[in-house]
């Protein structure tokens, strides 16, 4: 994990949201203080719902999201004041489960779409070779990526917001993915927040948990507290 | 050949394509990124000319555009002469009688364009504008092209609006479509048969850009 003091124990986001969509009912409120923070839970427990309200792409029926970055605290949404930040200006990138590559421009002007690019990410995300291809020329790991990799690449992010971002993918790349977005965050000191449904992968990660279930918050603290039982589980079943 | 008729349908559908998508571009965007009642209204009035006979629009922008309505007059005084039975006047016909022709291609290229794509670039600082000028435009360019050659087709065949709104004034308003009618009405069939052949090439020749796009276009593979 990359050196903690690079953003400190402030908590950097403080949220509570309620928002009621479809079956869901999403009623959670949590503060991340650790450089890379995992939204845990199964499908419809409302985390990409979390991730979208956090971005601006969703405005919760009602909630309060600050985030803190130094010295500096902005209210990125508060429902009694009616406070609510555009997305364009929040900070806050967000790399989709689908890559969703903008097809007409090539690698390096989608790298290029939200900031100026730094060519040391070049080499870190490992994509050199590809900066002049068109996202139909890559493959679905080359695609993740350069998704990731766009996202790493906002002008001065506030947070990474990363949705399934190593869903589909083997191992061996995920493990690279991963290295790369730890490598990225150890220069940079941004926080990550990433959702999984996947216990190996946040055993991988290592990191904090904000566990989730039917829009409810159960469980956060390391991974290896908050998971064990789900980890035992999978264990057994793959040892009966 | 009448080379003055040619000329002026060139010039009257080529200004009305280019209004038109002046036109019709913004009013498709703000069509497609919503919903509600007044798009609803919008969208509406914009279809009527695709229902409503192209002698009932002419009689109503004759009405409109002459000397009995104070916007006719207002009209009139700018211009120095009456928009009715000049090249100016079956520029507005033109335009209004083409208007769905135009937008809705628009309306239907904008929306196919994934919705992720547009939040993606907000999420990493895009404004509104920027997103539709570098994502959502390039993205419907073929939407862009069809309208565009719907909207000068339609426009060089046009005939019951000109008729109607600007008479048969040769070097103003004869247009190739009213050649054709005079020659088919002085049993000139041999003119005739120029002209309907010269309209349709233009419409063979127009139609061109629709079926030319390079298979891997990467606008054609929305990630």
């Amino acid at each position: 994990m990359p050196d903690e003091r690079a953003i400190g124990l402030q908590p950097y986001l403080t949220l509570a949201l309620r928002h009621r969509i479809g079956s869901l009912h999403l009623d959670v409120a949590f503060e991340l203080t650790q450089p890379w923070t995992i939204l845990f839970g199964p499908s419809g427990s409302g985390k990409t719902t979390i991730l979208r309200a956090i971005a601006g792409l969703l405005t919760p029926q009602s909630g309060r999201i600050v985030t803190r970055q130094n010295t500096e605290t902005l209210t990125l949404l508060n429902s009694e004041t009616g406070e609510n930040v555009p997305t364009r200006l929040r900070r806050t990138p967000l790399a989709p489960q689908a890559p969703s590559l903008f097809p007409h421009l090539t690698v390096l002007q989608n790298l290029e779409y939200g900031g100026r690019r730094d060519p040391h990410m070049d080499t870190i995300f490992g994509i050199v070779g590809m900066l002049h291809k068109l996202p139909a020329q890559l493959s679905g790991g080359e695609a993740q990526r350069v998704s990731l990799a766009r996202a790493a690449a906002a002008t001065a992010p506030r947070l990474l917001l990363l949705d399934e971002p190593f869903t589909g993918l083997d191992l061996p790349l995920r493990s690279a993915l991963i290295g790369h977005l730890l490598d990225w965050q150890q220069q940079t000191g941004v926080p990550i927040l990433s959702v999984t449904h996947d216990v190996a992968e946040a055993f991988q990660l290592g990191a904090e948990v904000v566990q989730l279930e039917d829009g409810r918050l159960v469980a956060q603290g390391p991974v290896a507290e908050v998971l064990r039982t789900e980890r035992d589980r999978l264990l057994t079943q793959l040892n009966p | 050949m009448d080379l003055q008729a040619l000329w002026l349908t060139l010039r009257l559908a080529l200004t009305t394509t280019a209004l038109l998508l002046l036109i019709a571009i913004p009013v498709a965007w703000w069509i497609a990124s919503g919903n509600g009642a007044l798009r609803a209204l919008v969208q509406t009035a914009v279809a009527l000319p695709l229902v409503l006979p192209p002698t009932v629009l002419g009689y109503y922008l004759l009405v409109l555009l002459g000397p009995l309505t104070a916007p006719g007059r207002a009209l009139t005084r700018i211009l120095g002469h009456p928009l009715a039975f000049s090249f100016e006047g079956l520029l507005v016909g033109s335009v209004l009688y083409s208007l769905p022709f135009a937008v809705q291609p628009l309306v239907a290229g904008f929306r196919t364009v994934p919705r992720n794509l547009l939040e993606t670039a907000a999420t990493l600082g895009a404004s509104p504008y920027r997103v539709f000028r570098t994502i959502t435009l390039p993205l419907a360019v073929p939407s862009l092209v069809t309208a565009a050659v719907l909207a000068f087709t339609h426009t060089v065949g046009e005939f019951g609006v000109v008729l109607m709104l600007g008479g048969n004034i040769p070097g103003a308003t004869r247009t190739l479509s009213i050649v054709l009618y005079d020659q088919v009405q002085d049993f000139n069939y041999a003119a005739a048969d120029r002209t309907a052949a010269l309209l349709l090439v233009f419409s063979i020749v127009a139609l061109v850009p629709l079926y030319l796009r390079r298979p891997n276009d990467p606008r054609s593979v929305i990630a």
